[in-house]
């Protein structure tokens, strides 16, 4: 077991390298650099263009600057930002946090809501399961922007707009962070909900006619330990698979929510720096989105074969 | 005195929307006293667990019911809201399953779905003495085991401890001990007698084994198409002994020193746990012959089968099929040619699946090189053959495994294995669930077959009775060694190991040799 996720650990290792590398690459391969896009500032004459260009080493091969990134990588050192002319870390660490808040309660929301409506019986079910429908078939953008509206019309959550460099530090702070999370917040949730819906619905609907749960239901146990202790555990397993999908693609899913609500997270920069071709912050940014991704693998991987017993034996 | 349960003018029927009306259950009527012991005996199909399923209060969802009465510890059933018939199930009522592994949650410990089952202020003490008084001697071993870590006889003495948990004053039981060795199928109705003597529990169990009924029940009710009939004992009846098959050829199958054991690992690196499962087995059988594998429970019999069909391939030690060593991969052929019937009648099945396609499916897999190529109709005639040699109506084709009972089930899962036409037939305790003249119906078919197409076959078992008079050797399994290997005719007379001579001594009178 523990052999077995090691070499899982390798593999995203290298997984990481590569897809730095492609990163840097694809950057390189376009035409234009970030000082190109600077150029077309109409303030900033061709003298001063070059010196800041001279500044920035633009000599050095792509492979060159690449192992230089990388082994500042290796020291913690993710680099400057061109743009903002501050040390990459110093600019993501607070937006990171703000996305991973943001992803995660629209996640826990999602699942939470999921999970209790996938498990209502009977003829509610087929009302549940119509309104899933119509939330799915609504595309993401479009569902932002109609709560956006909504809230805006309400006057009740006016959405509010957050400085980047003031995140969730004190408790001072705190109501109007909640406040200015939960639009959208509410917006993830809803786009992911109907995915969860779905799955749960069709898990627990296979799960409730499985022998285990069957002889449970014989034996008279409460319908809480039932749900809790038999239907719940026969479901579970394409449920975690679909949790560690969700939370690997945490970062491209709060993507344009952050972007469309103003969020001081990492979508909005991204953004901007892939534009304006501040490589550094896209390199960081990739890279925090694979690492994200293959944690999120290595959890559902690991919440598996703490689940199922019958995975530990499996994998010797 | 008011009897313990009643029942009146209980008629079933299932309304399914593709097939007309189908009846189940017409009138039946009985009771059942305080602390007595009923027998239900009736062949498969009959309706013996819809009856059960009525008496719960969960009967499948399409059946309809029409009752008189049915009362229960002066109480009208019909009349209880459900929630207060769960109570009665939990409380009042113990249930145990035909199909033991598949009932138990495979997911939790054994610990903690028998501590469901006991009254809340119940202590671990009470836990382990539960399962030490079902006949565990190691209470603490199968308390921390999961299910699959248990063999068949095992669970299903877990799932009789379930049952009796709750201190139940009356036990429903399906099949309860078809899947025991008759060691431990003894013990267990020793306990049953015990418990009905201490605790006055009444029982209802249904079986298609009148020699088990006759040793346990006070009296035995016949379910016949449904109507309750009058009990006669069986008629007597003998299958003639094969004759010896000829000459010695090379033998079919070698196995040469297989050693298998499970290997528990944790999450963090302590050493794995290893449990050995089979010590050095070595056998040969060749073609036409019959071997018999006997053994208690968890003596490693499926283990065995399982390493045999190439299902295990953790083992260590050769496995030889016609001469030829087999790899961890082997050849489409071999595969064809080795097939395994298990016990397991509601997994080994496909749901979705109709008995037609189940039967087609291996063929599929595997296309006949026949000699009249394109021929689709062949394929369906050969199904329906077979089909009907098993002793199913071809009406079966169309129906799903949730449609058949456990018998039929697992009648189909032999024609399944059959229709390869397959060199050798390994029968993991296939033959238990279902019930007398079945079991001979099958041994006779695979008798024909051993004689026609020279078909060898290995019983994986414990009914000794049954095995006796169809195999040729008897080898006998203990804490998975092979004790002792004797010719079948001489095993009564020259079986020597205690293991053997338990398997004896337990072995309940047949009721045909008897």
């Amino acid at each position: 077991m523990i052999r077995s996720f090691a070499t899982r650990i390798l593999h995203a290792l290298i997984t990481l390298f590569a897809v730095s590398w492609l990163c840097f690459a694809l950057q390189q391969a376009a035409p234009g650099d970030y000082f190109t896009t600077l150029s077309l500032e109409p303030g900033l004459s061709a003298r001063t263009l070059n010196a800041i260009r001279e500044q920035s080493d633009p000599h050095a091969s792509l492979v060159h600057r690449y192992v230089a990134w990388c082994a500042a990588m290796l020291h913690g050192d993710m680099g400057q930002s061109l743009a903002y002319h501050m040390s990459v870390y110093a600019l993501l660490a607070p937006r990171i946090l703000n996305t991973l808040l943001l992803s995660l309660a629209g996640l826990a929301g999602a699942w939470l809501a999921g999970l209790l409506l996938a498990a209502i019986p009977g003829r509610s079910a087929a009302v549940v399961h119509a309104l899933s429908a119509l939330l799915w078939s609504i595309p993401d953008p479009v569902l932002a922007f109609l709560l956006l509206l909504a809230a805006m019309r309400l006057h009740a959550m006016a959405p509010l707009t957050l400085d980047a460099s003031s995140p969730f530090t004190s408790f001072a702070v705190a109501g109007t962070f909640t406040r200015a999370l939960a639009l959208p917040a509410l917006a993830m949730t809803l786009g992911y909900l109907p995915l969860v819906l779905r799955h749960a619905q069709s898990g627990f609907l296979a799960a409730r006619i499985a022998p285990a749960v069957e002889a449970a239901e014989v034996h008279g146990l409460p319908p809480h330990t039932v749900w809790f202790r038999y239907i719940f555990p026969e479901a579970a397993n394409p449920l975690i698979s679909l949790f560690g999908l969700g939370l690997g693609s945490l970062l491209s899913a709060s993507l344009f929510v952050e972007v469309l609500f103003g969020w001081p997270g990492l979508g909005p920069l991204l953004l901007n720096a892939i534009l304006q071709r501040d490589i550094s912050v896209v390199a960081a940014g990739v890279l925090i989105s694979a690492l994200v991704l293959i944690s999120g693998n290595l959890i559902a991987d690991l919440l598996l074969w703490l689940h199922d017993p019958r995975l530990r034996e499996a994998s010797a | 005195m008011q009897p313990l349960l009643s029942v009146q003018d209980l008629s079933l029927d299932y309304s399914d929307s593709s097939q007309s009306s189908a009846s189940v259950l017409k009138n039946v009527n009985f009771v059942i006293q305080k602390g007595e012991t009923v027998g239900l005996l009736g062949p498969s199909g009959s309706g013996k667990t819809s009856l059960l399923r009525c008496i719960l209060g969960m009967p499948a969802p399409a059946a309809r019911i029409r009752c008189a009465a049915m009362r229960f510890e002066d109480r009208d059933l019909l009349a209880l809201p459900s929630r207060v018939r769960r109570t009665l199930r939990h409380r009042r009522m113990g249930f145990i399953f035909q199909d033991p592994v598949s009932h138990l949650s495979p997911y939790r410990r054994v610990r903690s779905q028998l501590r469901d089952m006991l009254p809340s202020a119940a202590s671990n003490t009470d836990l382990l003495d539960a399962l030490h008084d079902i006949g565990f001697d190691q209470p603490m071993r199968i308390a921390a085991a999961y299910p699959h870590q248990l063999s068949g006889g095992e669970a299903q003495r877990v799932a009789i401890a379930q049952a009796l948990a709750a201190l139940p004053s009356l036990l429903l039981a399906d099949e309860p001990s078809s899947a025991l060795d008759s060691v431990t199928q003894r013990r267990i109705l020793d306990l049953l007698l015990q418990l009905r003597a201490e605790q006055q529990i009444a029982m209802l169990i249904v079986s298609h084994d009148p020699a088990l009924l006759s040793a346990i029940a006070n009296r035995i009710l016949v379910l016949r198409a449904g109507s309750l009939v009058d009990y006669e004992p069986l008629p007597q009846r003998r299958i003639a002994r094969m004759p010896a098959p000829a000459a010695p050829s090379s033998p079919l199958l070698e196995v040469r020193g297989l050693n298998f054991s499970y290997t528990q690992h944790r999450l963090w690196p302590r050493a794995p746990r290893s449990t050995p499962v089979l010590k050095g087995i070595s056998l040969s059988i060749e073609p036409g012959q019959c071997l018999a594998i006997i053994g208690a429970s968890g003596s490693g019999k499926s283990t065995l089968a399982r390493s045999i069909a190439g299902l295990e391939r953790r083992f260590t030690g050769d496995i030889l099929f016609k001469g030829e060593y087999l790899g961890p991969s082997r050849p489409r052929a071999v595969r064809a040619a080795i097939q395994l019937i298990l016990q397991d009648t509601v997994g080994a099945l496909n749901p979705r699946l109709t008995v037609a396609d189940i039967l087609a499916e291996p063929l599929r897999i595997h296309p006949p090189r026949s000699t009249s190529p394109d021929a689709p109709g062949s394929i369906d005639t050969d199904i329906r053959a077979l089909l009907n040699a098993v002793s199913l109506p071809s009406a079966y084709l169309t129906r799903r495994p949730a449609q058949l009972s456990g018998g039929e089930r697992q009648r189909v899962s032999i024609a399944r294995a059959l229709i390869l036409k397959p060199s050798l037939l390994l029968l993991d305790e296939a033959l238990t669930g279902l019930d007398h003249d079945l079991q001979e119906s099958i041994l006779a078919l695979v008798d024909r077959l051993r004689q026609e197409r020279r078909l060898a076959c290995i019983h994986f078992t414990h009914d000794l009775a049954r095995v006796l008079r169809s195999a040729d050797r008897v080898a006998v399994l203990h804490h998975g060694s092979a004790v002792e290997s004797l010719p079948a005719g001489a095993f009564l007379r020259e079986a020597r190991h205690p293991a053997s001579l338990q398997l004896l001594r337990a072995m309940l009178p047949d009721p045909v040799a008897s």
